[in-house]
């Protein structure tokens, strides 16, 4: 016997989703039949600015796409620009980019976790986890000047250098950090009720991820090896990076991913660290861009591309962002299809949702 | 054992916490605060205005004023590297809180006055 | 990174997605662009480290036959292009009928006659 369907609408405000984004659920009894998302309520059309900054200036208004995977979203459109105007960064430049963005990939996994741990009703954890973010937005603060939004990214290099003595005075702060996330992912892999509420929950099928087009840490817990930084670029080639993949597919093995990599991502700022090849952090940029660009890289959340078109004036034709969350929005649809109500509010935190950074 | 010593790490720590007022909010060397403009340096070359990704300075060259509506600066720094005279500075302490009205737009009269050029010693 | 775009016609958009699909690619972006004349919609399918483009050229609201038969993904950005820039998409696997992005302007990013101005100097009025 089928029961009657109800549609229930979830969010955008809601105490588990941190930005707004609207789910009806098509509910019968306590089960969801389907989901229909709707967004659009943070749309700034910050893309169409790029037409009137300068493409050097746009660089700051490109990390305020999003507030936690800031520093990125600068690299990659410096990075872009870069492509097209054919500039090749110095050595040290690349490695210190490399370097903020494992951080920013350690302070986002963390935030994550927090939030995550947040939507369970586990609050004393959240707060652990918070913890131990806030000595790493220290560290970022210390190497860059600010907090969330580093401003340190600059067409041709980097705008600040780090000392050497800093830098090796990190070294021991990451063994601190590192003791504090092995307690903390402790609780989050091995916990009863965790594991009780994740295992078996929400889970997406490798095919389904790979043709939904999944990006991230949904992909790789669904047993598919996507990341964009193992094709190598800036220093990822250098230190031997290998993508973190679980075969679970489900609510568990995302959060597991997002655990390993926090330890991965303090192994590769290690190995950064000790190989920081000496140098300046700059070259001089003359001329303006012209062409078409495809430029990639991978964000806490997945695969972020910037589209970047040049017609030889200071400022871009066209400037264009995908970002993980926008091609993360098909899997959660099909993965909220079946689950429970109860489940809901976890499910959808799982592929961790950044709405701000996702409708620009 | 472990958790036993969580649990009596309670009693004693004292909180993760600051009381903002009181205890000044640590910062480091190279913290973005707040901008710092020096009158005396401008030469009104308009630069910082165009380059402001955000549009919060102003420059009115006839009128020597130079205008920082502080809250559309985001601290973003590019207006410092760009400035060729040393007129501005990021200075380490964030600025006090402020409303649009009061505090919210800083003006200033620009003093700086233009060297007069040594003048050719005409051959005698 | 592969560059190269390919141009193909805008009626074989389905057949060229049907068969990078049979043959393993995933769907990694579409993008639409204001071009000299009319728009350019790119597609970008990636197998691996294999990376295509193809791209179509249409005029200013035309109707464009959906991928969404074989990438059921295709939709956000299909309902996006729809939104932005008003197009209309052919079967789409999820229509929102242009609420999928709310904007206060219809269709925001569509070519203006008039260039938007350079610099915008905020005046408040004083009382």
């Amino acid at each position: 016997m089928t029961g009657r369907q109800t549609i229930i609408p979830f969010g955008p405000q809601h105490p588990v989703l941190p930005e707004p984004i609207h789910l009806d659920l098509v509910v019968e009894d306590e089960r969801v039949v389907s989901a229909i998302p709707s967004i659009g309520y943070v749309h700034r059309g910050l893309e169409s600015l790029v037409d009137r900054r300068e493409y050097q200036d746009f660089v700051f208004l490109a990390e305020r796409i999003c507030g936690i995977c800031s520093f990125t979203h600068s690299s990659t459109f410096c990075q872009g620009i870069e492509g097209l105007m054919g500039i090749q960064i110095p050595q040290r430049a690349a490695y210190l980019r490399t370097m903020w963005g494992e951080y920013s990939r350690l302070h986002s996994h963390l935030l994550w976790l927090g939030l995550f741990a947040d939507s369970l009703g586990f609050e004393s954890l959240f707060y652990q986890a918070w913890k131990i973010r806030e000595s790493i937005l220290d560290e970022m603060e210390a190497t860059t000047g600010g907090r969330v939004i580093q401003g340190v990214c600059k067409v041709g290099g980097v705008r600040r250098d780090v000392a050497n003595s800093f830098l090796s005075g990190m070294d021991d702060r990451l063994d601190e950090i590192e003791d504090n996330m092995k307690d903390l992912t402790n609780v989050f892999l091995n916990d009863y009720t965790l594991k009780k509420r994740l295992v078996g929950k929400g889970v997406l099928s490798k095919d389904d991820a790979y043709y939904l087009g999944a990006a991230g840490p949904t992909a790789r817990g669904s047993g598919l090896d996507m990341d964009i930084r193992s094709t190598g670029y800036l220093a990822y080639g250098d230190v031997g990076f290998k993508p973190v993949v679980e075969k679970g597919g489900d609510g568990y093995a995302r959060c597991a991913v997002r655990c390993r990599e926090l330890f991965q991502s303090v192994e590769i700022i290690r190995r950064v660290i000790t190989d920081m090849p000496e140098g300046d952090v700059f070259t001089p940029v003359k001329g303006n861009p012209d062409g078409e660009y495809f430029s990639r890289s991978e964000q806490p959340r997945g695969e972020v591309i910037h589209y970047l078109k040049g017609n030889g004036t200071k400022n871009l034709a066209q400037f264009r962002v995908r970002t993980p969350t926008l091609t993360n929005i098909p899997p959660l649809v099909s993965i909220l299809a079946g689950c429970e109500l109860a489940d809901v509010p976890q499910i959808v935190l799982t592929i961790d949702p950044c709405i701000g950074c996702m409708e620009r | 054992m472990k958790m036993f010593k969580t649990i009596l790490k309670q009693f004693f720590h004292t909180p993760a916490t600051t009381t903002f007022p009181n205890t000044p909010l640590e910062n480091f060397e190279g913290t973005r605060g707040h901008l710092v403009f020096d009158p005396s340096k401008c030469t009104s070359c308009m630069m910082c205005m165009k380059r402001c990704p955000s549009q919060a300075i102003t420059v009115q060259r006839a009128e020597k004023i130079w205008t920082l509506d502080r809250f559309r600066c985001v601290m973003c720094g590019n207006c410092v590297d760009v400035c060729k005279f040393d007129a501005l500075l990021m200075e380490r302490e964030y600025a006090k809180s402020a409303t649009p009205t009061e505090r919210g737009v800083e003006t200033y009269e620009i003093t700086y006055v233009k060297p007069e050029r040594p003048k050719k010693e005409t051959a005698e | 990174m592969n560059m190269k775009i390919d141009s193909v016609e805008a009626a074989d958009v389905q057949k060229i997605a049907g068969t990078m699909r049979s043959g393993g690619y995933r769907l990694v972006v579409m993008t639409c662009t204001p071009a000299d004349e009319g728009y350019y919609i790119t597609y970008s399918f990636e197998k691996e480290t294999d990376l295509r483009h193809y791209r179509i050229a249409v005029a200013e609201g035309t109707t464009i036959p959906s991928i969404g038969s074989s990438y059921g993904g295709a939709f956000v950005y299909e309902n996006e292009i729809h939104d932005l820039y008003g197009f209309t998409f052919e079967g789409m696997s999820l229509d929102f009928g242009g609420t999928f992005i709310k904007t206060s302007v219809p269709y925001p990013f569509k070519k203006k006659e008039q260039p938007a101005p350079t610099v915008t100097v905020v005046k408040e009025a004083k009382e």
